[in-house]
């Protein structure tokens, strides 16, 4: 089959938005900035209702009339995000004013074995975000629009529109008003009936325009649409049914999040290094955690394990109903490339273990030694962060002597301990912030035989013996 | 066989010689010859479980493990210390051989998670050596500890406080250390060990770089 279009019509986009933030079976209106019914919901249909009525003899048919007036800032949004989750499954579309989506083959043959599979696949996404939705084919993008916009008044219309089928109502067509009320004085109504008609008449009488739309719609001229492009993060999030405190509940629907982020990932070709899960509860209270990885994952798997050490120490204060996840720190997939005599070692993943320990303690927990550019003992060495940028240095202040395996952090006075002195001192001088620091260490021996390192502060009144370390 | 002894066997609290299988793995030295002729491969045994007693710190408790450390530093693997009771001096590591770049430092919050970090970390296969410094293990806690080094292939030190040995534990090899009037040396009680007698090693002395620094 050639390339063909689907559409996507959505013409109670506004009042569906509404419906969905309040539950319950009444009467429903969006109306416009002139107070006039632009949308309504088939309970408020059987109460008399109609699209065009003003907004007060509304109230006056239904009593229990809820409304709202149209935010096309609202529809927009749910748009954009209705578009994002259609991404995942096809890479071209477009929005279409504020109430449809068109989607292009190109490039889906492979993946879906017939159109009927994709249409279901794509009005199934539609309807699980509770979208009032139709969806239809035809082998151009106006004619798809076209068919979509007709089948609103003639839901008998077929939703594959193939070749030799054009039998499609005017009044339906982008085409201006006034054009189509012209063509229906002459009793044209349907666009066979209009492509009977001679070329160069038209042309005369109605202008350039109207024979490039014409053409559009046969697939005889391109079309232009702004395509939508997949936003560089993933972004999803899931309402939940009822409010979960316990957080190991939360694992199944966080699982369904990661799973679209796995397939958000090959779709588009990416890995990721971090993610940030959004807790909310109902007053719209969150609390975010982060979870980063060393190594770039990208599997549902990986990712859901570090979730749940990470919540498995956690204690929600009050029940949540929303779960949002993020994707940050999208990179391009690379493909692990080693050498045919690569080493085993090197091979194993070894920043799964340290992603697994910051999650269930903490990235505050875990520490590399480094060095500090200092001559005095407790400087040299460091605790840093695995996610400070303080790389460090790992070549460390020489010694002829020995240094203890042990540092206390602060020294210890010695003042009241007996202690047997095993060396000659050595002598620490420098100036540190200004001031003269003047230390001499000895090996010492304590009362319970442990072999110490202290030192002798000669500068200090009174001069005093400290404990720094362990020779252990 | 009598009812207790039967009993003790089944819940596993009695080493068994037919367990004890001579392993033909790399080995890795207690830097003590002596000490190394009484354990089971020569040297310290890759998934073994090796207890080291002593009533505080500087009672030579780390040397017997320097060179073992130095030795597997070479390795692309960690070796991480859980837990230890001060900070561990950088340059004092590197005067033995130790590669620090190799080393991770983790302080968990609670016993339990101290705990999780030790078995996580022995059974991952990212590491090469293990050092703990655990709170009241648990019978059933250590048998799970040498499990997890068995599959990562990995080699556990737990350093215990001397008034815990008392206790009855499965690990491959306690040792329990004591000062001696000579200072620089020290007293190893290789109190259990696999398939041997107990012996104790009166006068081990600290490792080379103590002998340079005291010229």
């Amino acid at each position: 089959m050639d390339m063909y279009w689907l559409y996507i019509d959505m013409p109670q986009l506004a009042l569906d938005i509404a419906q969905k933030q309040h539950s319950g079976n009444l009467p429903w209106v969006i109306c416009d900035q002139q107070q006039l019914v632009c949308q309504c919901n088939d309970q408020a249909r059987q109460q008399g209702i109609k699209v065009g009525q003003p907004l007060h003899l509304a109230h006056q048919l239904a009593e229990q009339l809820q409304w709202q007036e149209l935010d096309p800032a609202k529809v927009k949004e749910q748009l954009d995000a209705l578009q994002q989750a259609l991404l995942a499954h096809t890479p071209k579309l477009a929005a279409i004013d504020d109430y449809g989506i068109l989607i292009c083959s190109d490039g889906m043959e492979q993946i879906y074995t017939t159109v009927q599979q994709q249409m279901r696949t794509l009005l199934n996404l539609v309807k699980h975000q509770r979208i009032r939705a139709d969806i239809c084919m035809a082998m151009s993008g106006p004619l798809a629009i076209w068919l979509g916009k007709a089948r609103r008044t003639q839901p008998t219309l077929p939703r594959l529109l193939l070749h030799n089928r054009l039998t499609l109502p005017l009044s339906a067509s982008n085409l201006e008003a006034a054009i189509i009320k012209s063509f229906a004085a002459m009793g044209i109504e349907t666009l066979e009936q209009l492509l009977q008609l001679p070329r160069p008449e038209l042309n005369q009488r109605y202008g350039k325009t109207l024979l490039n739309y014409i053409d559009q719609c046969l697939g005889h001229q391109p079309s232009h649409y702004p395509w939508q492009q997949a936003r560089a993060q993933f972004d999803k999030s899931i309402e939940l049914n009822f409010e979960i405190s316990d957080c190991t509940r939360l694992l199944a629907p966080i699982e369904r999040l990661t799973q679209a982020l796995e397939r958000y990932l090959r779709t588009t070709q990416q890995q990721c290094q971090q993610i940030q899960l959004e807790l909310l509860d109902r007053e719209k209270h969150s609390l975010v955690l982060s979870i980063a990885s060393r190594s770039h994952q990208h599997l549902s798997s990986d990712w859901l394990t570090l979730i749940q050490l990470r919540l498995e120490t956690l204690r929600l204060t009050t029940p949540m109903l929303t779960i949002r996840l993020r994707g940050e720190q999208l990179q391009p997939l690379k493909t692990p490339t080693g050498g045919l005599w690569a080493d085993a070692s090197q091979s194993h993943d070894h920043g799964q273990l340290l992603d697994q320990l910051q999650q269930r303690l903490g990235p505050e927990s875990i520490f590399r030694l480094t060095g500090g550019d200092t001559h005095l003992p407790e400087g040299q060495t460091q605790l840093s962060s695995l996610q400070s940028d303080n790389t460090g240095s790992s070549h460390f202040q020489g010694s002829c002597r020995t240094r203890p395996i042990w540092l206390l952090e602060p020294p210890q006075s010695l003042a009241q301990e007996p202690f047997e002195i095993l060396d000659s001192p050595e002598l620490i001088e420098l100036y540190q912030e200004g001031k003269r620091v003047v230390r001499c260490y000895q090996k010492l021996r304590l009362r319970n035989g442990a072999l110490a390192w202290g030192f002798y502060t000669p500068l200090s009144t009174p001069p005093q013996w400290w404990l720094h370390g362990y020779f252990s | 066989m009598n009812k207790p002894l039967e009993s003790m066997m089944q819940q596993q609290l009695v080493w068994q010689g037919k367990h004890w299988h001579p392993s033909h793995q790399a080995l890795t030295s207690t830097g003590y010859a002596q000490l190394d002729q009484q354990l089971q491969d020569q040297g310290w045994s890759n998934g073994s479980i090796n207890e080291i007693y002593s009533s505080s710190m500087g009672m030579g408790e780390m040397q017997l493990v320097l060179p073992a450390l130095a030795h597997l530093s070479e390795q692309k693997r960690w070796m991480i210390w859980i837990a230890p009771p001060a900070m561990p001096n950088a340059t004092a590591l590197q005067q033995h051989g130790i590669n620090t770049e190799r080393v991770l430092v983790v302080h968990p919050h609670n016993v339990r998670d101290q705990f999780w970090a030790i078995e996580q970390a022995l059974r991952s296969g990212s590491c090469s050596a293990v050092l703990g410094w655990p709170q009241g293990l648990s019978g059933l806690q250590l048998r799970r500890l040498k499990v997890a080094a068995q599959s990562g292939d990995c080699i556990a030190f737990l350093f215990r406080p001397e008034h815990e040995r008392s206790q009855a534990s499965c690990a491959n090899n306690r040792i329990a250390l004591q000062g001696t009037a000579n200072a620089g040396h020290f007293q190893a009680e290789l109190f259990k060990r696999d398939g041997g007698w107990p012996v104790t090693l009166d006068d081990c002395a600290y490792q080379k770089p103590w002998f340079y620094s005291t010229h």
